[in-house]
């Protein structure tokens, strides 16, 4: 069993797998500001940005599959728009070095408020055309904020996943 | 993995992802059957999350919700207190009450049988209204039937397990159903006020033959009825116009079909109607919008879904109309499955 979760790619997919139990049951329930987390998001950027683009991107990828298959949102949204975001989020990456925790939080942040943008306009695009909420801008920013808060816990996590040893200077 | 450069991986997800999504939208029963399969895999894990995650979700219950319950405490207090003092009163009320409720049952229909359910989850993401009830396919549950609760229609099933089932909100940008919009009072199963009449019956005293037989000056005997009768509410027919530039030809109470579509959250569903004539003008704002029911329709005619809010008037379109739902969706606790299927399906 711990040999089969030395693999980047299984650990990855596990780790997804309980993210969206969490998502599912508590964040299904828990709305701060009756607006409902997204810990997917958390993970997806997390990766990113602990991992680079590719990372980001792969990761993206399989937690939106799993998002989707749970959702009835049409199928393959989620996957393009997740890995869209770790991408952006593992770009940061090439932009500073050595960042500090509240760097990569507050990239993990802006990443997760992204990915909620970008929820909408590609549902405008592959879903029924309905507006876009006003709402969208306060479900951002509190989306942000909790992915924000919960990124130094998210990214040791994300960093296991991958395999990646934290480098110190 | 590293062989890629960034470049392509990003090409490479967009192109994967357009993929599944065309596969989505040209074959839905394989992407249904891998959801409902997944749903079974998963199913263990989310059981563990939830007694895991039961400890912070009472704790957050009980964090978010303290005040509201301080202040139901209180309000029920002193409801308590107001109907200890007239026991009798209220005894009578409540069996008055009851009686109402019985006539004011929804309209589902004798042949049709329901199955109570609980709502035992929320939407996972904010873009998607749903939510999850703990009955499924061994009570009878199937995809496309409505659920309703004591208000109105709710929603409808769009996946079932074993053991539970999704509901689609009617305020899901994905729920659409056929409704027709017709004038307040004339809602079947809505009850006028009771009108009371005591009627006095004097017997006039006759013999064996049938013959009035005067006996005594005096006044006779007298028994004295009262009937109270409720009878369906029917609103006298009336031209209404609502804009000054509209058709007085339209009557009340003349049915106007359409589509419900929800849009989200915090926007109100929104009737597309038909076809634009006179009648779509008589429309008034607390209107009611009632399921339509027919052949290919997912829900039985004649649900309550809910009062038109708002009527947006098109030039040389038909309006659109904006409709409050009657169910209370963001504190849904019992709800009922209308074990329903359109005719055309129990034909086939």
């Amino acid at each position: 069993m711990l040999y089969v979760l030395r693999q980047s790619w299984l650990r990855l997919t596990a780790v997804a797998l309980v993210i969206l139990a969490i998502q599912t049951t508590l964040c299904a329930e828990m709305k701060p500001f009756g607006e409902t987390v997204d810990l997917m998001l958390l993970g997806v950027a997390a990766t990113g940005v602990v991992g680079g683009s590719q990372s980001g991107a792969l990761a993206g990828f399989v937690f939106g599959i799993a998002f989707d298959l749970v959702l009835v949102t049409p199928f393959g949204m989620s996957p393009l728009v997740y890995g869209l975001v770790g991408f952006a989020a593992g770009y940061t990456q090439s932009l500073t070095f050595q960042p500090t925790w509240y760097l990569t939080s507050g990239f993990v942040a802006a990443a997760s408020a992204l990915g909620v943008f970008g929820l909408a306009v590609v549902q405008q695009i592959v879903g029924p055309r309905a507006p876009i909420e006003s709402s969208i801008v306060q479900t951002a920013f509190v989306v942000g904020i909790v992915n924000g808060i919960f990124a130094p816990i998210a990214m040791p996590i994300q960093r296991w996943c991958l395999g990646l040893k934290r480098v110190i200077v | 993995m590293k062989r890629f450069s960034r470049r392509r991986v990003l090409v490479l997800l967009v192109l994967t992802s357009v993929l599944l999504i065309t596969f989505n939208n040209t074959s839905n029963a394989v992407v249904g059957d891998l959801r409902t399969g997944f749903g079974y895999v998963f199913r263990p894990f989310r059981g563990a999350a939830k007694v895991v995650t039961r400890p912070v979700r009472n704790m957050w219950r009980g964090i978010t919700h303290y005040d509201d319950l301080e202040r139901q405490n209180l309000a029920l207090r002193d409801q308590l207190a107001r109907q200890a003092g007239n026991a009798a009163a209220a005894e009578a009320f409540v069996q008055e009450h009851n009686e109402l409720l019985k006539l004011q049952q929804l309209p589902i229909g004798p042949n049709i049988s329901t199955v109570t359910a609980q709502v035992i989850g929320g939407s996972p993401r904010g873009d998607q209204q749903t939510v999850e009830i703990n009955q499924g396919s061994r009570r009878g549950v199937r995809v496309g039937m409505p659920v309703v609760n004591g208000s109105g229609l709710v929603g409808k099933v769009t996946e079932v397990f074993a053991d539970g089932a999704i509901v689609r909100l009617i305020t899901d940008p994905q729920f659409v159903i056929s409704v027709r919009v017709t004038c307040a009072a004339f809602v079947p199963g809505v009850i006028a006020p009771p009108t009371t009449t005591t009627t006095t019956t004097i017997p006039i005293p006759t013999n064996a033959n049938g013959e009035v037989v005067i006996t005594d000056p005096t006044t006779p005997p007298s028994s004295t009825t009262t009937t109270t009768v409720f009878s369906v509410f029917t609103a006298p027919e009336s031209v209404v116009p609502i804009a000054s530039t509209g058709s007085t030809s339209g009557t009340r109470c003349d049915r106007e079909t359409g589509s419900i579509r929800g849009r989200g959250r915090s926007d109100p569903p929104q009737v597309g109607l038909l076809n634009d004539d006179s009648l779509s003008r008589a429309i008034l704002v607390n209107d009611q919008v009632l399921t339509a029911g027919g052949t290919d329709s997912l829900a039985p005619p004649n649900l309550p879904v809910g009062r038109v809010s708002r009527i947006i008037l098109r030039k040389g379109d038909a309006p659109i109309v904006e409709v409050k739902p009657n169910a209370d969706l963001a504190h849904l606790n019992f709800v009922e499955v209308l074990l329903y299927l359109p005719v055309s399906e129990v034909g086939g």
